[in-house]
């Protein structure tokens, strides 16, 4: 656990698995004195409203090591029994850069629907800009370098592959990775409950359109 | 009902109050003043609580006309914008910082540019009366939600403000009168980031020793920075990015080109740049009043000197407002 600034510390975790894990019950097990608990890909970064001291340091480290009591913060076993939810995201692939895509991978952008629509990908984060889910899971043959100068507009609900990552653009904006379809899902959604539809944890499935 | 009627929005106007809590897994950043000590501030001096929702202003401040009944308790910190009062005929006063003055109907608020310093912070006797979205009024432009529509204000818009909350305060704030920018250099006080565990000391140490220059594209989700000196930017080029990780308010990023950007309160939740420092938080402050080509240097600070600062800073501020 690292100390960032007077506020926050920042818990190294292995595995998005992990960090969707600590994600969920540190935050059911905040109080008051914590502004927020932030998911990274491999980390958990906890923000106090004033300077945290021994008390917090002793609540963080209690939940963590629970968690790996508990075995779930190695494994969580089941998405339901743990909040995380499944979705199935309806995908046209007829992105600009699927035949970009298709020429890095040595396939046809035909072949690169199948494989990309073929994998369940797991949430791994949000960041980038609001609803913006980074998917884990991409098949390494499907890895694209982000273009070397960024689209000034990539049009919402966008589907795109940056690097190992690939995800789904919430608003229109400024962006960088490679264009290979869209859906008409509503990814992000400011008056709801749940404003972002997809949580760290949760599990995506592709249906081709 | 008080109204107030946007005559000229300025550079750029946005309605923010202290920013939202668990917000960042669904991506959306904390948001809020910049400096949120000067809005808390303002709105104590008005009789509002805390987190009021008011206005933060950057660089040309607006006209804000008064179109309701009763006069309003209006007190601005931070920058001198110039601030003053026209009467409808014509008669003008002009606006203290960190003192409580009253608007009254057909009565103009008129900020012109900033005369030191980048931004301020409005606060208005009930706070600006917009629905509170995922916990909070501040504007989320990213998100496209919160404050007025979900962007900074545009001349014709009209604000309406909550009800009173208590009476205003006799008090003042003279940090209001002082702007914390020296006059040649800022120096802001640092803490050593995240990653120094796994960085050698160096990029601490070049970060310190080079003179920075603040490049005009800062703004609410990062201020810019370019070294001055090249053998500075040199020494802090070809840092290796890190898998993104929850961002803070005041972190230093250094990306790959051996600029710096020091994160805004609308910065992204993530970010996969190397961040080998981060500003103290008694000077962010500080950072939301730099100005395109100010100077600025780092200082390291220990985190309990940091901690005192922030409490020392905090001590100042006028009492809470009683209802």
């Amino acid at each position: 656990v690292t100390r960032v600034g007077e506020d926050a510390w920042l818990v190294p975790l292995a595995s998005s698995r992990q960090v969707a894990a600590a994600w969920r019950e540190l935050s059911a097990r905040a109080g008051e004195q914590v502004r927020d608990v932030v998911p990274g890909a491999r980390s958990i970064l906890v923000v106090f409203r004033t300077p945290p001291g021994d008390a917090e340091r002793s609540w963080l480290s209690a939940v963590i090591t629970a968690l790996e009591a508990d075995g779930d913060l190695a494994a969580v076993g089941s998405t339901a029994t743990r909040g995380f939810r499944e979705h199935d995201v309806p995908v046209r692939y007829d992105g600009e850069d699927i035949d970009l895509v298709a020429r890095h991978a040595g396939m046809s952008a035909d072949a690169v629907a199948s494989l990309h629509a073929s994998v369940t990908y797991r949430v791994s984060f949000v960041g980038f800009q609001p609803g913006f889910a980074y998917l884990e899971g991409l098949p390494a043959r499907l890895h694209t370098p982000r273009r070397s100068s960024p689209r000034t507009a990539v049009p919402r609900g966008a589907v795109a592959i940056g690097g190992e990552w690939t995800g789904i653009y919430p608003a229109t904006t400024p962006g960088g990775w490679n264009l290979i379809g869209r859906t008409h899902l509503r990814l992000f959604d400011p008056t709801s409950e749940r404003p972002a539809l997809l949580a760290p944890g949760d599990m995506v499935r592709i249906v081709r359109e | 009902v008080s109204v107030l009627r946007v005559v000229r929005a300025g550079a750029r106007t946005s309605v923010e109050d202290l920013g939202r809590a668990h917000t960042a897994h669904a991506g959306v950043p904390a948001g809020g003043a910049f400096d949120p000590v000067a809005l808390v501030a303002a709105n104590r001096l008005v009789g509002n609580p805390d987190d009021s929702a008011g206005l933060e202003v950057t660089l040309v401040g607006p006209e804000l006309e008064h179109r309701g009944e009763g006069r309003i308790a209006i007190a601005l910190t931070g920058a001198d914008f110039r601030a003053r009062i026209a009467s409808p005929a014509g008669d003008e006063r002009s606006l203290r910082r960190g003192v409580v003055a009253l608007l009254s109907p057909g009565e103009r608020l008129r900020l012109g540019a900033a005369r030191d310093g980048a931004r301020a912070w409005l606060a208005l006797a009930g706070g600006v009366a917009v629905p509170r979205l995922l916990g909070s009024r501040s504007t989320c432009v990213a998100g496209g939600f919160g404050g007025l529509h979900g962007r900074p204000l545009h001349s014709g818009d009209v604000l309406s403000l909550g009800p009173v909350a208590s009476d205003p305060s006799a008090g003042s704030w003279p940090h209001a009168a002082e702007p914390p920018r020296a006059p040649d250099v800022t120096v802001l006080r640092i803490l050593p980031g995240p990653q120094m565990e796994i960085f050698p000391a160096e990029p601490l140490s070049a970060l310190e020793s080079t003179l920075w220059d603040v490049d005009p594209r800062s703004d609410r989700t990062g201020l810019r920075l370019f070294a001055l000196d090249p053998a500075g930017r040199r020494r802090l080029a070809g840092i290796p990015g890190v898998a993104p990780e929850g961002t803070t308010l005041g972190a230093i990023q250094v990306p790959p080109d051996g600029s710096a950007i020091v994160l805004g309160p609308d910065r992204p939740v993530t970010g996969g740049y190397a961040k080998p420092a981060l500003v103290a938080r008694a000077d962010i402050g500080a950072v939301a009043c730099l100005r395109p080509g100010d100077r600025v240097r780092f200082a390291r600070i220990g985190l309990e000197e940091a901690i005192a600062l922030v409490d020392q800073r905090e001590a100042g501020l006028p009492p809470k407002a009683k209802p």
